[in-house]
Parts: structure tokens; sequence; C-alpha cells
């Protein structure tokens, strides 16, 4: 059944690779070849836009790091563990193969822990690719990074990817139902919003704290390294909702 | 001593809101026994199968099979049982081969050369993928997958759909052999020409209630007959129509039919009494009285109650 899961994950994480190391080149790129008075265009951008796109900064590593990886990564592979979550919960009963699957000695706890073990692992794969490709383009193309410390901001992604992913796991193991990737994904967009806009205004500074987008990006895992403490509390809630997952799909009864 | 029972339910009930999917079902299948289980489509049979199978929980009640508890040991269960749902898909990209090689991965012991056998008689293609197969030739699959493991329970729902006359007959036969080998068949359906050469014994279910239970030799005593007579002078059609016995009559001048249940005596004697010179009797209509089951609230014969563990249609024993 692992095997089989992995063979079904295969094209699509190669897609979502694909499509993040191609941002990243072409990111980097064109700020490669930018010198640093050609970066005000980025400092002249309201405070708001630059925080949105998550590009602040004064030099060309920190505004396509900040970039890359405060948005277009973390959306790609959340993209990744979103999806999965679902499907790894409800997917076969969706696709309705599970009557099949299930007249055969198999639990409902093995199938969706099965297929939640092969998108963690794709998540793994995924957050290797990104480090790497994002090292390897930033050589390729001559950028010096600096002190942008990509390899904790991969490391505390996953732990973002991991959390929302084992939401829509729940959500879809709770319900039976797709809308696990709905409900996770708007979440996931409201609190990269909350998040990053709302410190440009100094009285709300403090509710942006209370998202879930903020373990991932509060420390700046780019400038500070990894949080463990953040990424393990991602990693904790990740785990609940795992537990959750297995209770509920247990509990209820499988659609037709 | 008892014979073994391969599936008893007790009070079985599953509900959805307001509506009783199915409701308070007793029902027992004996081990090595055919049983068609029949009722027409949202009559209860699905969900029964899904509670046995621990696809859903039901509302109440309690169900058995092979002795264990059909919620708590399902997994060791489905090592025991072989299972065609009547509504699944399979995975697009896999041939009938490799789908047949995955579920018999999942469920270990399986003898290759009996899926080849398998395969032969139902006349199954596991060359094509999945995509490709058509609603008959997707259900081989199933079906090989369900008699591959020559499991001690093989319970199938609606199994015929999209299969050829003789795909149908082939599948017929391959039942019966499962059951004189000694293992058991819960075999769902809404037709009954699906069952009847194969069950030892039809449950009928409508509206989630078990209105009756017996062989099929006994529901076909209860059929309702005809008798045409032919007659040397005109007859009055109301002759025959004022017996007990007699469900309807009709014809003009010198042919008669009579639809009659019970003793046939009382119906002879009065063709005799107007000179009937010829008489057909046709075959008990058996379909007949399985639709009449479906139609009405109050079964025919014995009223509905039912042979074993059957309940009746306000629910008591």
């Amino acid at each position: 059944m692992f095997a089989k899961a992995v063979r079904d994950r295969v094209v699509f994480t190669a897609t979502i690779g694909g499509i993040t190391l191609f941002w990243l080149a072409f990111g980097m790129g064109v700020y490669s070849g930018f010198d640093d008075d050609a970066l005000s265009f980025v400092s002249d951008m309201p405070e708001a836009l630059q925080a949105m796109y998550g590009g602040t900064g004064g030099t060309s590593a920190e505004i396509i790091g900040g970039t890359m990886f405060g948005m277009v990564a973390p959306a790609m592979l959340l993209i990744f563990t979103i999806s999965g979550g679902s499907w790894a919960s409800t997917g076969e009963e969706r696709s309705k193969t599970l009557a099949l699957l299930l007249a055969n000695p198999v639990s409902r706890t093995r199938v969706l822990l099965t297929k939640a073990a092969v998108v963690a692992l794709g998540t793994v794969v995924l957050v290797f690719v990104i480090w790497a490709g994002a090292e390897g383009i930033a050589a390729v193309v001559g950028m010096d990074m600096g002190t942008q410390d990509l390899a904790a901001a991969s490391i505390q992604m996953a732990g973002l990817g991991a959390m929302f992913g084992a939401l829509a796991l729940a959500i879809g193991a709770g319900t039976g139902r797709s809308i696990g990737s709905g409900v996770a994904g708007g979440l996931a967009a409201v609190s990269y919003l909350v998040t990053t806009l709302l410190p440009t205004n100094p009285d709300l500074e403090t509710v942006a704290k209370f998202t879930p987008w903020y373990l991932y990006s509060g420390p700046e895992p780019l400038r500070n390294g990894v949080d463990w403490a953040f990424l393990a509390a991602m990693l904790g809630i990740a785990a609940v909702l795992a537990l959750y997952s297995v209770l509920a799909i247990n509990r209820r009864d499988l659609r037709e | 001593m008892p014979e073994p029972v391969a599936i008893r339910t007790r009070g079985l009930t599953k509900t959805y809101g307001d509506l009783f999917a199915v409701a308070d079902l007793d029902l027992d299948v004996m081990v090595g026994e055919v049983f068609g289980f029949l009722g027409p489509n949202g009559a209860g049979k699905t969900t029964t199968i899904r509670a046995l199978l621990n696809y859903l929980r039901p509302t109440a009640g309690s169900a058995e099979v092979l002795g264990l508890d059909a919620a708590a040991d399902s997994v060791e269960l489905r090592h025991r049982i072989g299972y065609t749902p009547s509504e699944y898909e399979m995975y697009d990209n896999l041939t009938g081969a490799e789908m047949i090689r995955y579920y018999a991965n999942l469920r270990g012991g399986v003898d290759e050369s009996f899926v080849m056998e398998l395969a032969g008689r139902l006349k199954a293609d596991l060359g094509k993928r999945m995509r490709e197969y058509s609603t008959g030739n997707k259900q081989k699959i199933g079906l090989i997958q369900a008699f591959m493991s020559r499991p001690e329970l093989l319970i199938l729902d609606e199994p015929s759909t999209g299969l050829d006359p003789l795909m149908q007959h082939e599948l017929q036969s391959m039942i019966r052999e499962v059951a004189d080998e000694g293992r058991t068949v819960f075999l769902s359906s809404h037709t009954l020409s699906e069952v009847e050469r194969v069950a030892d014994r039809v449950g009928i279910l409508r509206h989630g209630r078990l209105v009756e239970v017996e062989t099929v030799a006994s529901l076909r005593s209860k059929a309702i007959r005809r008798i045409d007579f032919e007659f040397s002078e005109p007859v009055d059609a109301a002759v025959f129509a004022s017996l007990p016995a007699v469900r309807s009559a009709e014809g003009t001048a010198r042919l008669v039919s009579v639809s009659y249940d019970g003793d046939v005596a009382e119906v002879l004697r009065a063709a005799l009494e107007h000179g009937v010179v010829n008489l057909n009797s046709r075959e008990a209509d058996l379909e007949e009285i399985f639709l009449a089951y479906y139609r009405d609230p109050s079964a025919p014969g014995d009223g509905g109650s039912g042979g074993d563990g059957g309940v009746t249609e306000d629910g008591s024993a």
C-alpha cells in the first residue's frame, strides 16, 4: 500500500518541486543582475506591500530570500501538504475505491497513516529540494546569500507544512469530505496576511503573533536560524491533529 | 446440535435523521447456505451489508459474523470474508492483473493459479488498464478479488451488475460450488431471478424491515397460481370469483382464467359443474408474489410474519 501511495504522489510532488525551483531560478536570476541603486524601487514601495510579499531588506539576497522563503516556497509547500492531507484522509473515499480496498483485511487507521506517511516523506523531500535548489541556483547565478540561513528556513517551513497538512487531514478524517483543503488553505492564507500585514500598524502588531503562520515566520529563521521551540510547537500541533484524525476516521460512517 | 451461524444480527438498526434505513433487523444466516437477501433499491440491503463489514456504525443492535463482533473484529473478519460491493471504482492507472495482485498482497495467501482459473471462468481480460474496462469487466475483477482467497463467507452485493447472461450463469455455478464446499454466501439482489436458482433461503427486505425469510420452495408454495379453463358452453366468470381461494377470475364466453392460492379442489369442482373440456395450469409465478411483497403493506400468504427471525411491518417479532 505504501509503494502504491508513493507512486500515486510522485508526479504531483515532482510538479510542485519543479514549479518552486523555477520560481527560485527566475527570482534569483532577475535579482542577481540588480545593483543596490536599482533595488531602491523595493524600499520605495509601500511598507504593507513589501511586508506582504516578504521582500524586505536592503540587499538582493535579503529581498530574494524574504520573498522566496517568506511567501513563494511556503505557499508551494502548503499546496503540497494541504492537498496531501486531504488526499490521505478522503482520497480513496472520494474516488470510490475505498469500498474495495477495505474488503481486504486492512484497517482505516492503516490506510490513513500509510498515506499520511507518504505525504510526510514527500514534504521532507520537497524541503530538501527547495533548500538544495536555492543554494545551487544562487551559486550558478553568482548571488551571494550572505548570512541568509536557507537551511534553517527550510526546516522551519517543514513544520509549517506539517501543521497545515495535518489540519486538512483531520478535517477530512472527521467529515469524509474535501473541504479540508479549502478550510486549511483559507486559514493559511488569512494567517499569512494577518502575520505580515498587521505589524505595519503598531497597535495591531501583537495580534499578528497569535496566528499559526507566526510559528514559522515570527522567529525569522532566515536571520536567526531554526527556532526549535516554535518548530516543536508546529510539529506538536500536527501530531495532535494526526491523533485526532485516527480517532475520527474510526468513529464515523464511511461514505458510499 | 444447533447449526453454526455465519451471520447473526439482533435488533440491527440504522437511522439517518428520521429515516430508518434498517429497522430492528433480526437475521440468521447459517454456515454453508446461500442466502438471498432481496429487496427493491433503497430497501436497506447495502446498509445492512455495510454494517456487517463495519463500514458504518449501527444506530442500535448488534451484528456477529463468523462468531466475531462485526465492529470490534472487523479486520480479522475481513481475512475470512470475500466481498464485492454494489458500487465501487478501481484505480484507473492499474491493469486488471495489477489490481488483483495489489489486493492479493494485502490479503496474503492467495493461490495465483486459482486467480487464473477464476479469470478464465469469467472470461476476464486482466491485461487492460481499469479506465479501459466496461462496467461488466470491472465487475469481473471485483468478483475475482472476492472469490480468490476461498473465504469462509462471501458477501456479494448485486454481483450480476453488468454481466451478460452467460457470465451470470457462470457466477451462479461458482456460488453453488462455494456452498457445496460448506462455505457461506450472502447474496444481495433486487431481482428474484438472480437468486432463485442458487439460494437455499431468501430474506425479503422492504423499507428497512425484514418481511419474510423462507426457503425458495416454501415461497413458491405460497405463490398465486393460475388455471385457464375451456368450457363446452359459455360460462360467467363470476361463478369462480365468489370462491374463497380465488383472487381473480376473468374471461369471455367459453374461456375463463382463474387466479387462486391455497386449495385447488373447490376451483376444480366448480369447473366440473360447468362442463369444463380442457384446462391449462401455469407454473407458479414466484415473481408475482415477490412483487407483492414489494408493493403491499402486508405480505401475501401468511400475512407477512417472518419465518426465521423475521419481523412484521409494525416491528413486532
